[in-house]
């Protein structure tokens, strides 16, 4: 099959584009560096059927970055049969320098130039028919986002194939070519920058100011005072909207999946006589486990949903200009602020995203930092025990566990700044995209899709261990187990009694959501079976529905308790129930919490940062955040409630002596780059 | 001769040439972005923190750091 590459500079839209064509799901974003990798889709059309592969942004063939490499290594592979070069018609000077480039090597190419209903709005006006003659190769003029653009560019592709004729190599003048090695990189830059400023001025009449809106937000965005509490506002506004939406849709899954799969489940086996032990596993233990889950669908839904609209909004990159000083303190670029960002939702992305920064050890470092920023699924575990433990100020407490995450951060950059990384830090180009309208279709398409992924994931993984554990438990196994790493646990507070939460933690090394399905299908299975009622699916699928409207109708009164748990019966009996596990300590929870924000990142974060950086220094993070959540949990329950004075120092050394230790092995083994 | 340093937002200017043995990478990222001799440019504002500075060139806006631009030395 004929193999299409889309390339082009950084945030031109050629994820955009190339989700249109194959009808794909790459993730575009409003700033330079969304795509890091190499993604391959499929065009099928009746006019062409073709492998599409999307690359990482590049502004020339020279690389700087991870993504870059990749981009220029593909492109110069002989690989790409055609090439889509993509541009952003409101920026065509500086995007041209990459198609004169691609143009001297010589390859069949169509020229896209992209965002054109921006440029029309900006009144740009580009002598189509000229500008092709001019730059002597094919242009079409579209817009990812109207849908008629995928049957320009393809049909314009496969006209393109049936003729022979490549595009010209276009020679380099041997004066610059026979240049000394010092002034020859300037003086082909500058000629193609002159043969470009000369089409420029042909063909295309300049619009009005591009970035007059985009300087109108930046007065408040970028503005001395403004700026930093601002930034902290949008912060805790995706987090307040997160929470509330999503709490209008709460009950609903809580009882259509209550519904299906723990009574009707357990109803249908009973009915085809099924012993009670599998009824049990299979309904309270699986059951219950996606039913605590599925409550925590919206929010998930939410967090991605008002992320992928402030990314794609053009602030991420505002972001990294304001922050690049405060992040050089730590030595890294303001650029690695974007990943921090995007790990509020998940670590996989965050540390996928760090490829765009130039330095190896900014990306080391970036790597050592993400996890500490609570992601979407450990969100989930704070809301049910501080809806447990802390009913009256939830919000503070889950609050104080993302700053703590953050200081956590900036601690460990600090630290390895201090210690292990003394050079000199990369330097800050960065490009600033103007501010788009935030696409809230795009954005809902996009949490859709992370969405699924993320069922998918919790399915795989939390399905088989609640089984497995189900089987454990009823055999007698778990307390035991329990009980043998209670030594372990107990000085944060989790008694030997208490198996279900070391357990829980258990699971949660392979997704932190699952920490709490698993602790709920094992209080609920010990329980005592209530009388079984009558049961009829479509009654509670529709006093499910009514719950949407009810919580409606509440919005403005729910604010103390926004996600309404506690409402039904099964929420006040499995609060009891943990209650009743944690010794009804508040204290206890919160070093839990503090364990959970800390301890081992999942097993996708983990994989995904060991093909980025190795095992071993991925072993070393694990290690390093692991025992710091050990040290501090303990140190903060000792001091509140178990008073044991040998505990506290024995945290108190151990935390120092890791410190030490991975401090002294980064600067002996030289795998910090 | 000017460098970027000593402009104050608003200020225009162009570029007149490269400071010997500056870092040839960041030379070559510059001159790919559109930076080349005799490109004007225009300082729009610096951080909120102070640095970095954005400068507006070619119709887009780039940021970067004062003193790693020290090299491209200008005219006003
Ligand atoms: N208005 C408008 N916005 C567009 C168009 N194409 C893309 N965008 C937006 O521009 C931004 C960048 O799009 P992406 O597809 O992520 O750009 P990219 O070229 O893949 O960027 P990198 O992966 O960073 O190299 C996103 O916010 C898109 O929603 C378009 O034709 N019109
Ligand atoms: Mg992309």
């Amino acid at each position: 099959m004929l193999t299409i590459a889309v390339t082009g500079n950084p945030n031109c839209g050629k994820s955009a584009l190339f989700n249109l064509l194959t009808d794909g799901r790459q993730k575009v974003g409003n700033w330079p560096g969304v795509t890091v990798d190499k993604k391959i889709g499929e065009i099928k059309h009746k006019n062409l059927k073709a492998k599409l592969v999307d690359l990482p942004g590049i502004y020339a063939l020279d690389a700087w970055s991870e993504d870059e490499r990749i981009s220029r290594d593909y492109l110069l592979s002989g690989e790409p049969e055609f090439l889509l070069n993509i541009l952003d018609s409101t920026n065509l000077e500086r995007n041209l320098y990459l198609t004169t480039i691609l143009q001297e090597m010589g390859v069949k190419m169509l020229v896209v130039l992209n965002m054109i209903d921006i440029a029309e709005k900006n009144l740009i006006n580009i002598n189509l028919e000229q500008f092709e003659k001019e730059l002597g190769s094919p242009v079409v003029a579209v817009s990812a986002l109207r849908s008629g653009s995928k049957d320009i560019i393809i049909n314009k592709i496969a006209e393109l194939l049936k003729t022979e004729n490549k595009t010209q190599p276009l020679p380099v003048p041997s004066e610059i070519e026979n240049a000394n090695e010092e002034s020859k990189d300037e003086l082909l830059a500058e000629w193609r920058y002159k043969r470009i400023e000369n089409i420029m001025a042909k063909t295309v009449k300049k619009g009005i100011p591009a970035y007059a809106e985009s300087d109108k937000i930046d007065k408040i965005v970028m503005n001395k005072f403004l700026g930093i509490p601002l930034f902290l506002l949008v912060m805790y506004l995706l987090f307040w909207l997160t929470i509330h939406v999503s709490g209008v849709f709460i009950d609903f899954f809580d009882i259509a999946f209550g519904a299906i799969f723990v009574d009707g489940v357990r109803y249908v086996l009973t009915n085809i006589n099924t012993p009670e032990v599998i009824v049990s596993i299979l309904a309270d233990g699986v059951g219950a486990g996606i039913q605590t889950l599925s409550t925590f669908l919206p929010i998930t839904f939410s967090l991605f949903f008002f992320i992928g609209l402030l990314e794609s909004s053009g602030y991420m990159a505002r972001a990294a200009f304001v922050m690049d000083k405060v992040m050089r303190t730590m030595g890294l670029p303001g650029k690695a602020f974007i990943p921090m960002l995007i790990g509020f939702g998940c670590s996989v992305p965050a540390i996928m995203a760090t490829r765009n920064l130039e330095n190896k050890r900014d990306r080391i470092l970036s790597v050592f930092m993400v996890p500490f920023m609570s992601c979407g699924a450990r969100l989930p575990v704070y809301i049910l025990f501080t809806a447990a433990f802390f009913p009256s100020n939830a919000q503070n407490v889950i609050f104080a566990l993302y700053v703590i995450g953050i200081v956590l951060a900036v601690a460990t950059g600090l630290l390895l700044k201090g210690t292990v990384y003394k050079g000199s830090l990369a330097p800050f180009i960065m490009e600033l995209p103007q501010y788009h309208t935030p696409q809230i279709k795009g954005a809902a398409i996009n949490a859709m899709f992370r969405l699924k992924a993320f069922i998918k994931k919790s399915g795989r993984i939390l399905i088989p261990i609640i089984a497995i554990l189900g089987m454990l438990n009823s055999a007698g196994v778990l307390p035991m187990v329990g009980k043998s790493i209670a030594p372990v646990f107990s000085p944060i507070g989790v008694s030997e009694e208490n198996w279900q939460a070391s357990v829980g933690l258990f699971s949660g090394l392979f997704a932190k959501e699952s920490i709490i399905g698993t602790m709920n299908s094992l209080y609920s299975q010990d329980a005592e079976k209530k009388e079984d009622e009558k049961f009829s699916l479509f009654e509670k699928l529709g006093e499910a529905f009514v719950s949407i409207a009810d919580n409606v109708k509440s919005l403005g009164t729910k604010i103390k308790n926004p996600l309404g748990f506690e409402s039904s019966e099964e929420d006040a009996y499995l609060f009891d129930n943990m209650r009743k596990a944690f010794n009804n300590s508040s204290a206890t929870a919160f070093a839990f919490l503090l364990f959970v924000l800390l301890y081992v990142p999942c097993i996708s974060a983990v994989a995904v940062a060991a093909r980025e950086v190795g095992w071993v220094l991925v072993f070393l993070q694990s290690l390093y955040s692991t025992v710091l959540g050990w040290c501090l949990a303990v140190i903060f329950y000792q001091l509140v409630e178990g008073h044991s004075a040998a505990s506290i120092v024995a945290a108190a050394l151990i935390l120092p002596a890791t410190i030490f230790g991975v401090v002294f092995y980064a600067r002996k083994s030289g795998r910090f780059g | 001769m000017n460098r970027i340093i000593s402009l104050n937002p608003g200020d225009k200017a162009v570029v007149e040439r490269y400071a010997q043995g500056m870092d040839k990478a960041y030379k070559l990222k510059l001159l790919a972005l559109g930076l080349t001799k005799g490109t004007e440019f225009t300082l729009i504002k610096t951080s909120p923190f102070g640095d970095p500075i954005e400068i507006e060139l070619r119709g887009y806006r780039l940021s970067l750091r004062r003193h790693e631009a020290e090299g491209v030395l200008c005219s006003q």
